[in-house]
């Protein structure tokens, strides 16, 4: 019985396709961010967009020598003092030490700053830490597929649609999906900041928060992260937030910010960067990054 | 700790490995057995360990005390009672009974607020209290009857009652089956690992394949997600419900059979294909067996069941079936589902339709269709949304059945269930089939292609749905 029960898993292995998605690699994932060393010459925070969107290798790409890195973003993270104090506690105390920020509207709304996804791994017992640091990169193995995928695969001889995603070391999930629809994400931003607009005391708290980040000593590096025009116009419109009045105050404390052109960006879902788009990103922020390295020393 | 969990997986195997050592001796094999049952539970909540242990301690002494005081017997047998159904009340039906009587006061314009009175420890329902309270209900009424000597070993009562492969969702084992059998240390053989095995396995596949792949269909329709009416879909929803709280529960049964099984212990069948019966009597023989003969035993019978003629039969029945919808829980929802079976029971008892067409495979999709009717209230939210989907279900509107391309991943395991269950009726009742079976040797193949089901094709893991009962 257990010779042939292995004799179909090695099957299984070898004839399909890795499920499309893996809850055990999802979970390793998040946890490794969220008890991530202390020990990093950069981080990278932000929302969804951010995670999906902010590579640390392809930021290494356009970098003389490469620096040691995660992307901490979460699931509609919002800029609450806890989470900021969380980002700046994964910088080494010394040395280089550079914070990536993605300033997105939403991380400034109050259902942004409840930052449930963060605080929902912060708060694992011992036993789900233990499976999820040490046991999912075995159990990962084992990921189930879904029915639709298995008659794709028999059909068509692989699955082309759902949402791809690859979970990187790095933080970063380089994402696709298929089909892609650029107005799936427009109803509900428009929900949501009908719902809740940006917060004058969130930004105030932020503001005064990268003020003294910068005066420790930590570079930091912000951006608007680049979407849809459809879903950029849905936030000037809707949410409260002024681009330009974020832009002046973060400079003014010293933080650079990225310019960047939208047009260049694709995104799958409205929202969130194809894969190839994050990685223009990426080098777009590993060369300013280089220039403030370059200027430093 | 739930049998389908990682938790679960490292606990069994660090309990069989120690069991050869801990399991040969009664007072290390009884003690080994509690200690792992209460950390088994606990691992949910280790506040529970206090009700499970006040619970065990009432009924240890009461029934000891009825034995060595008969003069006081009666006393400590309710003590028992007491003791049992007053916890019961305070966890599961405190906030029904309070609601109830409201609702009553309500009628005569007073306003009284008892529900909110409630402190907040007794809306707290820990897990599996149903199970436990009514294995060890039976434990002091036997002892009174006089059907069982009461144990005097402490460790041995509580490695009884706190069994963990039973403990929070049956089967509702019975001391005088069950102590006697824990005086023995037995080193299984080699068929009786299999058997246990094969039960693990096939429990297993019941829960995590077929209950958990079908629960996303289900949920969305009962919320209102699905944006999908109509009565050929109300129809399939409800026959997937059929079969995900049929696989769930029997799918648990299987695998506590099967740890018991593998520890040299036996538990009596559970379920026996309930949907391949003939008659709702029937039903009533082969789902939650454990349940239904506690009920007949403790409440039936003792009301005077079918020997003291019609009348009494039929209100022993009533009175047993609305007891057994209440105890999965304190809803009108329960009520209603089991006044459907106490309707349709009273009408196969005094007709005896079924017994006409008793030769003929037509009776069980009729007797699948009757429970189905009934399953619609156990799993509403409440009586309207129940009345509500029966409606669907009898007054035609549509017959579309778009709903099977969003929902394929759950309807092709619904589909894997009936197909199964079909086999099983082909093996019970073709003697070709069942011979071709036994030559085949097809167990092996096909608790592998449990196994590998059970790792690439389970769905989302879910809580047992018995546990909330």
């Amino acid at each position: 019985m257990s010779g042939l029960t292995i004799i179909m898993i090695v099957l299984v292995k070898l004839l399909l396709p890795a499920p499309i998605k893996n809850t055990e690699l999802r979970n390793e994932f998040w946890l490794r961010k969220t008890f991530a060393s202390n020990n990093h010459d950069l981080i990278v925070g932000g929302d969804s967009r951010i995670y999906r969107g902010v590579s640390i290798s392809a930021i290494n790409e356009s970098l003389t020598s490469k620096l040691v890195g995660v992307n901490l973003g979460y699931s509609s993270a919002g800029y609450d003092l806890d989470y900021l104090n969380f980002l700046v506690s994964k910088l080494k105390p010394t040395g280089n030490r550079i914070l990536v920020l993605g300033v997105s509207p939403h991380s400034f709304t109050l259902e942004g700053a409840k930052n449930e996804l963060y605080h929902e791994h912060l708060s694992k017992g011992n036993f789900d830490l233990f499976k999820g640091l040490y046991l999912s990169p075995y159990l990962k193995h084992f990921a189930p597929y879904k029915a639709t995928e298995l008659k794709d695969f028999l059909l068509n001889g692989k699955s082309d649609e759902g949402y791809f995603e690859d979970f990187q070391k790095d933080g970063w999930v380089h994402s696709h999906r298929l089909p892609e629809d650029s107005l799936t994400a427009i109803g509900i931003y428009q929900k949501l900041f009908t719902d809740y607009q940006v917060s004058d005391t969130l930004i105030t708290n932020f503001l005064n928060r990268v003020d003294d980040i910068e005066k420790s000593g930590i570079e930091i590096v912000a951006f608007r992260p680049p979407t849809f025009d459809m879903m950029t116009s849905v936030e000037d419109s809707l949410s409260g937030y002024s681009e330009l009045y974020m832009r002046t105050e973060m400079e003014i404390r010293g933080c650079t910010w990225i310019d960047l052109n939208p047009a260049e960006f694709h995104t799958y879902d409205g929202s969130h960067l194809h894969y190839k788009s994050a990685e223009h990103l990426s080098q777009i922020i590993g060369k300013q990054i280089q220039l403030l390295l370059d200027q430093n020393q | 700790m739930i049998f389908n969990s990682i938790e679960f997986l490292l606990f069994a195997v660090g309990f069989f490995l120690l069991w050869p050592i801990l399991g040969k001796r009664n007072i290390s094999r009884w003690t080994f057995i509690t200690l792992a049952s209460f950390f088994f539970y606990g691992w949910w909540d280790w506040r529970f360990l206090f009700l499970i242990l006040a619970s065990g301690l009432i009924d240890y002494f009461c029934a000891l005390a009825i034995e060595n005081r008969p003069q006081n017997r009666k006393l400590f047998f309710v003590l028992s009672l007491v003791g049992n159904l007053g916890a019961l009340s305070i966890f599961k039906y405190s906030k029904f009974f309070a609601t109830v009587l409201e609702d009553g006061f309500a009628q005569f314009n007073y306003q009284v607020d008892l529900v909110e009175k409630i402190p907040e420890f007794a809306l707290i329902l820990p897990v599996g209290i149903s199970f436990y309270t009514f294995q060890s209900l039976s434990y002091t009424i036997d002892v009174y009857r006089g059907r069982l000597t009461p144990t005097r070993n402490i460790l041995h009562f509580f490695s009884y009652l706190s069994m963990f492969p039973q403990l929070v969702a049956g089967p509702i084992i019975r001391a005088k089956d069950f102590l006697f059998q824990l005086n023995k240390y037995r080193i299984t053989n080699a068929i009786e690992k299999w058997n246990a095995i094969k039960m693990i396995a096939f429990g297993l596949f019941q829960k995590m394949v077929i209950a958990d792949n079908l629960s996303l269909f289900i949920d969305s329709a009962f919320e209102g997600k699905s944006g999908f009416e109509g009565t050929a879909y109300w129809w399939v929803v409800m026959v997937a419900f059929s079969f995900q709280i049929y696989a769930d529960f029997s799918g648990y049964s299987l695998i506590a059979r099967g740890l018991a099984k593998y520890m040299g212990y036996h538990f009596r069948m559970n379920f026996n294909h309930p949907y391949l019966s003939k008659s709702l009597r029937e039903f009533w023989t082969r789902w939650h067996i454990s349940l239904s003969t506690w009920f007949r035993d403790y409440v039936y019978i003792a009301l005077g069941g079918s020997r003291r003629g019609v009348v009494v039969g039929l209100v022993a029945l009533t009175i047993t079936m609305m007891l057994s919808g209440l105890w999965h829980g304190a809803k009108y929802t329960f009520l209603m589902w089991a006044g459907i079976h106490v309707v349709l029971l009273i009408f196969e008892r005094l007709t005896k339709w079924t017994k006409l067409f008793r030769k003929s495979p037509l009776l069980i999709p009729i007797i699948f269709a009757q429970a189905l009717v009934a399953w619609v209230y156990f799993r509403a939210d409440d009586v309207t949304q129940g009345n509500q989907i029966v409606s669907y279900l009898f007054s035609y509107t549509s017959s579309n059945l778009d709903f099977y391309h969003v929902y394929f991943d759950s309807v092709f395991f619904l589909g894997l269930a009936v197909v199964i269950e079909l086999l099983v009726y082909l093996r019970k009742n073709y003697k070709a089939v069942k011979l071709w079976y036994w030559r085949s040797n097809l167990d092996i193949v096909l608790v592998s292609m449990a196994i590998i089901a059970i790792l690439f094709l389970r769905g989302e893991g879910k809580q047992f749905i018995y546990f909330q009962f």
